[in-house]
């Protein structure tokens, strides 16, 4: 036969992922948090937690290539059973919070701009039955399914960004330079640092990626991407509406897909903008949840995860439709649990693995 | 085995049941004996076999060979034989000539130096001789030898070769398969004049004998694929194989699903292409056509006149292709998805115009499409039962009914024909039968979704169909290779590039020799 498909992922790949999961964040209500933080400056606040990110995930992925273990096991392993176990199950939380009020989130963006009186429900379940179809397929699809749906995303982006262009750009609304001020800026950046998180978590899988030079190259050219595709959408977002008319908008993105136009008789084109950013969001949860099973799968050190891809998917929608309403979800939940809790535990966690590698090290040298 | 093995294990046991299966396995007894030495026994044995006062076709010829001093005789099938050949050059031979052997020749041996016959060869069982017999072979039986001779006489009808009808070019070749197994072997060797081409063929079928033709390239195709082709191939467990449109359903991975996975082409050139890329082709008697195996989506969506076409004419002719495959799959849901719930989306004063045409109209929009789609999917069915001499009927019935009463009894309203022409329109420039009726049929799956919920509904679907594209496999390649995953390859894909830039066969295939020519001058990197 021909070489059978290993079921890893390559290069490609993890950056489709990548792109998928973090660069598209600037179209939900991250953009409106870092705008609160950062002002007129916002846009350098992505460079700033990515630059602080880079460190420890190249920590990360240097323990993972030395181990050559999955993340949840590295954790176990060098945690030990009680304190790892913590750890992973701590992860693992994180992966599922993470699902569960970001396709909330989603679903509300659905349902307040584009579906009004469709029931909330109906519209989650429609999201969840194609991400549970996608994370079905296995990591090896959703991989490929993301490099091919690349290029369109890409090209839709780049057509809105100079169609907004074309609308207006105001550059007095990037002065003053500096927003708040250096001090608050380097703050918020470190604040807000969540927005890289989804690379922290991702080497949950690091074993089903081809090699560990793959994983790294790819990490990093992700990173740039997305730190590109954020910093470019915040300074759009300023230059068109200036911060604090968005401050005042739930989100910015689709603001922006109904404000550009091209000529008279296309002056909606947010549908064809839904289009795209609807089939992103697929494949960006339908990995949220395949992560998530995972971890789960690894927490519990079972040998099939699989099969948890339904029941997790059940939860989700389940758990997801607990909140009455948006902002109940995103502000109050997302922003001062989640991304708070994960700004701190994730980029500290590759230092503390890394310490009792270390002192493991040591101890072992010394007996 | 999923969720029809029971069923499955009941038929067969009831097929075991059967008193026809006694009878054959005797008539299986009686095939494998040997061969006697008397003539009278041995002619017996066959008449049996063929059932002889009853079956006319079944004639035996009584003759004297001059030479061996003995009395024979040839059997054969009239209607499968070319009586001339039999006549000229082994009745006439034997009889007339006369050469002394040595004591103690061989049948055959002796044989061999009488009739003036390409294939011939000798039999010490009656399975061979029968099954040959009904290939059109002519088998000599001569008295006092324990064996009998073979020799290959078979003329079939077939009819001449003709332009291939369902995938003409404008530019190229113009021959296709016949029904002739021969005929078309011929016609790919002839496009591959490599003599590592090889032609292996596998019998199957456990009455009657359908013979699978097994081709590849040698030090091209890679061997663990050829040989799961031809264990694929050999696992069939069927009575007769009925033709090469049969074999693809029994080889197919998921013969449940829409997608199809291997390539029925009519044309060689094709099948010489792809044999030079490393794929394996089958073909069968009576079938006008090639099965390519594995096979990739590009196959479905690309044709042989992109590449006869100069490149950027090539390139044009499929990025019209890319539009009328999305045009196809497409446009009914977004014209119902656009006027139900994104109305803003559409200009306003087409929205207006849209809205005034509709207001006398009864039916919701997906109501009307759903006539409309429907009435236009049995027009093209219809036309293509209808006797060629009604034929034209049809066009008119089609135009008049569909296009104008409809509109004027405010049935359907006059934008709709135009989405519906546009639609059936560019299911007709795709070019392979299969995928556009899986393209057809999908469309009313996205129709559906539209209806429900819109452009989302649509989104969601084709991201749930992109990811399943990319999960199916065809003999281990996955379909959407070398797109996703990444393989190096000439990068003939959506689009291709010049044909000198072409100097690498795909990597998916894992051929045994990589590069066609040598690497030209800025020719693209892998």
């Amino acid at each position: 036969m021909i070489k059978p498909t290993d079921g890893k992922i390559g290069t490609r790949e993890l950056i489709g992922l990548a792109m998928l999961t973090v660069g598209t964040k600037m179209s939900d209500m991250t953009p409106n948090l870092l705008l609160k933080q950062g002002m007129t400056a916002a846009w350098m606040l992505p460079i700033l937690s990515g630059l602080i990110i880079v460190g420890p995930l190249l920590l990360l992925i240097h323990l993972l290539n030395k181990y050559e273990l999955g993340l949840i096991e590295l954790v176990y392993k060098l945690l030990g059973r009680y304190l790892g176990f913590l750890v992973a199950f701590a992860i693992f939380l994180v992966a599922l919070t993470a699902t569960v009020l970001d396709t909330r989130s989603y679903v509300d963006i659905l349902g307040t701009l584009y579906f009004p009186k469709t029931p909330v429900y109906v519209i989650y379940l429609i999201l969840v039955g194609a991400i549970f179809f996608v994370a079905n397929r296995g990591l090896e699809n959703i991989g490929r399914t993301a490099w091919l749906i690349l290029p369109y995303i890409s090209i839709a982006l780049i057509v809105l960004v100079f169609l907004a262009w074309g609308q207006h750009f105001e550059f007095s609304f990037l002065f003053p330079l500096l927003g708040p001020g250096v001090w608050d800026l380097a703050k918020a950046g470190l604040l807000y640092n969540s927005v890289y998180g989804d690379l922290l978590v991702f080497p949950v899988f690091f074993l089903y990626v081809r090699t560990g030079k793959d994983y790294k190259k790819a990490s990093l050219i992700g990173l740039v991407i997305t730190m590109v595709i954020q910093v470019v959408f915040m300074m759009v977002y300023i230059l068109v509406f200036d911060y604090h008319t968005v401050l005042t908008m739930v989100y910015p993105f689709h603001q922006l897909t109904r404000v550009v136009q091209l000529g008279r008789s296309l002056m909606n084109m947010e549908a064809i903008f839904l289009a795209f950013w609807v089939m992103s969001t697929i494949v960006r949860y339908s990995i949220y949840l395949y992560v998530t099973a995972m971890s789960f799968g690894y927490l519990f050190k079972l040998r099939e995860f699989e099969p948890l891809l339904l029941p997790l998917t059940a939860l989700t929608f389940m758990l997801g439709m607990i909140p009455e309403n948006s902002m109940y979800a995103d502000v109050w939940l997302r922003d001062k649990y989640l991304l708070r809790f994960v700004s701190i535990f994730l980029p500290l966690l590759p230092v503390l693995l890394w310490g009792v590698s270390r002192f493991r090290k040591k101890e072992a040298t010394a007996s | 085995m999923g969720p029809f093995s029971f069923f499955r294990k009941e038929k067969k046991q009831k097929r075991g049941e059967a008193p026809r299966r006694t009878e054959q396995l005797t008539m299986r007894q009686e095939q494998s004996e040997e061969v006697g030495s008397g003539l009278q026994e041995n002619l017996e044995k066959f008449q049996q076999i063929f059932s002889y006062p009853l079956n006319e076709d079944f004639i035996v010829r009584r003759l004297y060979v001059r030479s061996l001093r003995r009395e024979a005789a040839l059997v054969f099938l009239e209607s499968m034989v070319n009586e001339d050949t039999i006549e000229r050059f082994i009745l006439t031979p034997l009889g007339e000539m006369d050469v002394t052997f040595p004591e103690g020749v061989s049948c055959g041996e002796a044989i061999r130096n009488l009739v003036h016959i390409q294939n011939l060869s000798e039999a010490h069982h009656f399975k061979d001789p029968v099954e040959m017999i009904c290939q059109g072979f002519a088998v000599l039986v001569v008295d006092g030898f324990e064996e009998v001779v073979m020799m290959s006489t078979a003329k079939t009808p077939s009819r001449a070769i003709e332009k291939p009808q369902n995938e003409g070019v404008l530019k190229g070749p113009h021959e296709g398969f016949t029904e002739s197994g021969k005929v078309n072997r011929s016609l790919i060797r002839k496009q591959v004049r490599d003599e590592n081409l090889i032609t292996e063929t596998i019998r199957l079928g456990e009455r009657a004998i359908s013979d699978v033709t097994v081709m590849y390239v040698k030090n091209i195709a890679n061997d663990e694929l050829v040989q799961q082709v031809k264990d694929r191939v050999k696992q069939i467990k069927v009575d007769k194989l009925q033709g090469l449109a049969t074999l693809e359903q029994h080889l197919e991975e998921r013969p449940y699903s829409l997608v199809p996975t291997i390539l029925y082409t009519e044309r060689p050139d094709r099948a010489a292409v792809y044999l030079m890329e490393g794929h394996v082709v089958l073909l069968m008697e009576s079938s006008p056509a090639a099965l390519v195996a594995p096979v990739t989506f590009w196959a479905f969506f690309q044709t042989a006149e992109d590449s006869y076409q100069r490149w950027a004419y090539g390139n044009f002719l499929r990025v019209i292709r890319l539009i009328s495959f999305f045009i196809a799959m497409l446009t009914p849901s977004i014209y119902i998805a656009a006027t139900n719930y994104h109305t803003e989306m559409i200009p306003t004063d087409l929205t207006l115009a849209i809205a005034a045409t509709r207001e006398i109209v009864p039916f919701p929009a997906v109501v009307e499409v759903l006539i409309m789609e429907v009435s236009f999917e049995i027009l093209r069915e219809a036309g293509v039962r209808v006797p060629s001499p009604i034929g034209p009927t049809i066009g008119i019935v089609g135009a008049l009914i569909l296009g104008q009463a409809a509109v004027e009894a405010n049935i359907i309203s006059p934008i709709l024909v135009i989405v519906v022409a546009i639609t059936g329109l560019s299911s007709f420039a795709i070019p392979d039968m299969s995928f556009s009726l899986m393209i057809r049929m999908t469309r009313f799956v996205f129709l559906i979704a539209a209806s429900f919920i819109g452009l989302y509904g649509i989104t969601a679907t084709l991201a749930m169909a992109i990811a399943y594209l990319v999960s199916i496999k065809s003999f281990g390649v996955p379909f959407l290779a070398p797109l996703a995953p990444h393989y190096r390859s000439s990068k003939d894909m959506i689009f291709r590039p010049p044909v000198w830039k072409k100097w690498l066969r795909p990597f998916y295939m894992q051929t045994e020799d990589q590069v066609r020519m040598k690497k030209p001058k800025g020719g693209s990197r892998p």
